[in-house]
């Protein structure tokens, strides 16, 4: 699919304007830019609500239609608002076209009305236009709607998809791209056609089949209103998330809070990297504990033991003499039970070869021999550990001290803020917005440890399904009806399983497959020593290669962000891939090549980051449109991108205060708007 | 290849799977079975567990480790008093069953009921374990040394 | 999941395989269907005709 016009008549702010999109091999690139509330936003929604009708704004979602349009129209009048799209697709002309239009129904109505809605799919054959039936049915096709949040995407968000427990974001991205919604669906038809013998089972098995069943059933239940009750909780966490940054992106911009809301962001970071050198500290106690941990318990016994070993082979309760096989592996190993080193022509080697030939017994003895030889060297480890670990801890108490530091400023930060009670311009007052977001930080940490506790009943009630289960199978049922239902039951549960089987391993594919593109271009874009990946939980993790080691690392916004967009270009890639192949088949979409358009992805990134992702973006897809302020667009990233960009659009907004006036933005190519200044 | 069934408890998901505090559940169960014996709790029936509450694991893991040989033999010479003990196999594996599931429930009641991470709990037990102990070093040296003579002592 | 240790309740490969098979197909079928209605009716009726 290569974009090529957008026209738009009405739709929010917009009354007749439109944007020709960059295309072609070197100068792909097309951008928007504009100041806050210019309508940037309302152009990626403009995409979204020609194809699928569906919008997301943040203030006023009702009104669709523009402000002025509707207060120049009379009661009763109609006002027309659509968004038409000019794109080719697989080598066909298209022009798909969204109408709505609204009737204003009182004098200070500006929402207006919907009375009618239609959507028009033309294409050109044989150099002349047709009409196509089931227009939302092909738009689906050419941009399936479930991969549309991939490729139509709010660049300030993006940097999640690296961020903690966003496994199902990457999973449910890949599982997209897959377009297998045939394995999906039979895997979960399945699933429910067992559950349907199941009920069967039950209606003819015995009364304590029955019973069991039934408690099992109860129990899923259960489970299931939990994990509805976990999903709202983790929308509502992820809302207030949202809400959280999108107060920190107005504290920024404000001229008085913006370089203490700077400094926050900054002490943040420094608290992240810290975390994460805390839980490297754990990890590597875990590791002693996990090799060593036994030995200072342990030592007690093994002293006590090897005495008693020792007093009785005095008492010749163990015959003392040494075997061949123990004497030749001392040697072998080059040290003698009491830890001495024995090399070969020095006094103690000699002496332990002579003792060859001594021996006549093996087993106890030796046995015996062994635990008391090792008693050296486990009483040096026994002090190792203990000394490793209070560095460990000392050195994590540290930390912990430096977190507490950091925490202390951003609290000052905190309280700066919330003396800043003078409005602005905006209308907006830093003290107003602070004391919001601290309210907000306190909601998130509640819902946190709702989420767990819920987390927690769910994995007791597991449990309690697993006994139960065992039960149901050592039930002997002889009802022939009960083991008929029983083994259509297991067929069903049997396929399921194949099916889900063959699904996780494709997944698992597309993972590597997407992995070798992330890394390639991740290394390619950020910090030399950096790497990213997805692992094979699906997470999006950032590496940094130290010494021979790979260590975790929790980078800033900018090398997530830069993860997250590697990783919607590997599926870019995979999907153009797939398309190109030409692979035919019946089962599944076969991919597609996708434009990409992203709002605000500079935002809240410093110069170097918005230089790197300048540098990533024209990389991602064919054609790529952004979206971006006028503050994120002028400076490094202009720079960066002048080689690439074909188009460039400036959004010049007028606020319409005064009477008669509305908000209104006008699209203007850049030379006309240098002309205008 | 021989296996040893031993009893288990939810505390061993939540030590090595959950917060992968030990690496696998034959390292959680030797730690257990040292902390069986230093508590002075042995289990001797029902130590391998009722049926869902046990756990198996392959002997061969712990013969393949010395420090886990050395505590295995140490474990079953103290439990029969017989130097014979330390090359019978068999008898070993039960011991340690039987003091793992000893220190299982102990270990249940020390760091089983602490929210999250037990990792510092159990670390702490160490610590304070090490600090009943008597002074160390004498003892042994005089071992190690006496050893060192028999086995040096010139022909 | 609960598995079935008793004989009496083994599938065979083959008929795995049918079931799969056919499952497939009927899914096929109703792809294009954003809401495929009647389809586990559908899959319940391969599992009933296939083990009986």
């Amino acid at each position: 699919m290569e974009l090529k016009r957008l026209e738009l008549e009405n739709f929010r702010q917009f009354r007749d304007d439109a944007i020709t999109f960059a295309n072609g091999s070197e100068k792909n690139v097309t951008v928007v830019h504009g100041q806050n509330g210019s309508g940037k936003t309302t152009l990626l929604n403009a995409f979204t609500w020609l194809f699928y009708d569906d919008v997301d704004f943040d203030t006023r979602p009702e009104r669709l239609a523009s402000e002025g349009a509707m207060a120049e129209a009379a009661v009763g009048d109609k006002v027309d608002v659509s968004v038409r799209l000019s794109f080719d697709h697989e080598g066909v002309e298209y022009v798909a076209e969204r109408n709505a239009v609204y009737e204003k129904q009182s004098s200070d109505d500006f929402d207006g009305e919907v009375t009618e809605m239609d959507l028009q799919l033309k294409y050109r054959e044989n150099g002349s236009w047709a009409t196509r039936n089931n227009a939302s049915n092909k738009l689906d096709q050419i941009l399936p709607e479930r991969l549309s949040g991939l490729f139509f995407f709010d660049g300030e968000d993006i940097d999640e998809l690296a961020g903690i427990d966003n496994q199902d974001r990457i999973q449910e991205a890949i599982q997209n791209i897959m377009g297998l919604t045939i394995l999906e669906r039979a895997t979960k038809h399945l699933g429910d056609a067992a559950g349907r013998f199941e009920n069967e089972i039950q209606e003819s098995a015995s009364e304590e089949l029955a019973e069991l069943i039934d408690q099992k059933q109860a129990i899923e239940e259960e489970i299931d209103a939990l994990k509805r009750e976990q999903d709202d909780v983790q929308r509502n966490i992820e809302h207030i998330e949202q809400e959280i940054s999108d107060i920190d992106q107005k504290l920024e911009r404000l001229d008085e809070s913006a370089a203490l809301q700077e400094r926050r962001s900054e002490y943040e970071e420094e608290v992240q990297e810290l975390e994460t050198d805390i839980e490297r500290i754990n990890d590597q106690i875990k590791e002693q504990l996990s090799e060593e941990g036994v030995v200072p318990l342990a030592m007690p016994l093994i002293r006590e033991t090897a005495e008693e070993l020792d007093a009785m082979r005095e008492r010749g309760e163990i015959p003392s003499e040494l075997s061949d096989s123990f004497i030749e592996s001392l040697l072998q190993a080059e040290q003698c039970i009491c830890g001495r080193e024995l090399e070969q022509g020095t006094q103690p080697y000699e002496h332990v070869v002579g003792r060859r030939g001594d021996t006549i017994e093996d087993g106890v003895e030796q046995a015996a021999l062994r635990i008391v030889g090792q008693l050296n060297r486990i009483a040096e480890i026994e002090s190792d550990f203990l000394e490793e670990i209070d560095e460990l801890t000392a050195q994590r108490r540290e930390l912990h001290d430096e977190v507490e530091d950091w925490e202390e400023k951003i609290d000052d930060v905190s309280t700066e803020l919330q003396k800043m009670d003078s409005t602005t311009d905006e209308g907006l007052s830093p003290s107003q917005l602070e004391n919001n977001r601290e309210q907000k930080l306190a909601e998130r940490d509640d819902l946190i440890g709702e989420e767990a506790a819920i987390e927690q009943k769910i994995d007791d009630k597991n449990e309690a399904i697993s006994e139960i289960e065992t039960e149901i199978d050592d039930q002997q049922d002889e009802h022939a009806e009960t083991l008929l239902a029983k083994k259509r039951r297991k067929a069903a549960k049997e396929v399921e399983h194949e099916l889900q089987t063959v699904f996780d391993n494709l997944k698992n594919k597309v993972r590597r497959w997407s992995n070798e593109r992330i890394q390639s271009e991740f290394s390619e874009i950020a910090t030399k020593d950096l790497q990213a990946e997805i692992s094979e939980d699906f997470a999006l993790k950032i590496w940094q290669q130290v010494g021979d080691e790979q260590i975790e690392v929790d980078k800033s916004r900018g090398e997530r962000q830069i993860a997250s967009l590697a990783f919607i270009g590997s599926l870019v890639d995979i999907a153009q891939e797939r398309y190109e192949s030409e692979a035919e088949s019946e089962y599944f979409d076969t991919g597609g090549i996708y434009p990409i358009v992203m709002d605000s992805p500079f935002g809240a990134l410093d110069k170097t980051h918005r230089r790197e992702v300048s540098e990533a973006i024209p990389r991602l897809a064919n054609q790529v449109v952004v979206f971006a302020t006028d503050a994120q667009w002028e400076g490094p990233v202009e720079d960066e991108m002048e080689d690439i960009v074909g188009e460039v659009y400036w959004l010049n907004f007028t606020d319409g205060e005064g009477v008669d006036n509305h908000p209104q933005t006008r699209i203007e190519t850049e030379q006309m708007a240098a002309r205008g200044d | 290849m021989r296996t040893q069934k031993y009893k288990k408890s939810e505390l061993y998901d939540r030590v090595v799977e959950t917060h992968e505090i030990f690496e696998n559940s034959y390292d959680f169960m030797v730690f257990l079975a040292v902390v069986g014996y230093r508590e002075n709790q042995k289990i001797t029936s029902n130590y391998l567990g009722s049926n869902g509450m046990s756990g198996e694991i392959g002997v061969d893991n712990l013969k393949g480790n010395e420090l886990y040989r050395t505590v295995m033999a140490c474990l079953a010479f103290q439990d029969t008093g017989d130097p014979s003990a330390l090359v019978d196999e068999g008898q070993q594996s039960k011991t340690l069953a039987q003091y793992a599931a000893g220190g299982l429930d102990f270990a249940e009641k020390e760091f089983g009921k602490v929210a999250g991470d037990p990792t510092d709990a159990i670390v702490n037990y160490i610590r304070t374990a090490q600090d009943d102990e008597p002074g160390s070093g004498g003892e042994l040296e005089k071992i190690v040394e006496s050893f060192d003579e028999e086995i040096m002592k010139g022909t | 999941m609960t598995d079935i240790a008793d004989e009496n309740v083994n599938i065979t490969k083959t008929k795995r395989e049918r079931i799969r098979e056919r499952v497939l197909q009927a899914e096929k079928d109703k792809l294009h269907l954003d809401n495929p209605r009647g389809i586990i009716n559908d899959v319940e009726d391969i599992i009933r005709e296939e083990i009986n």
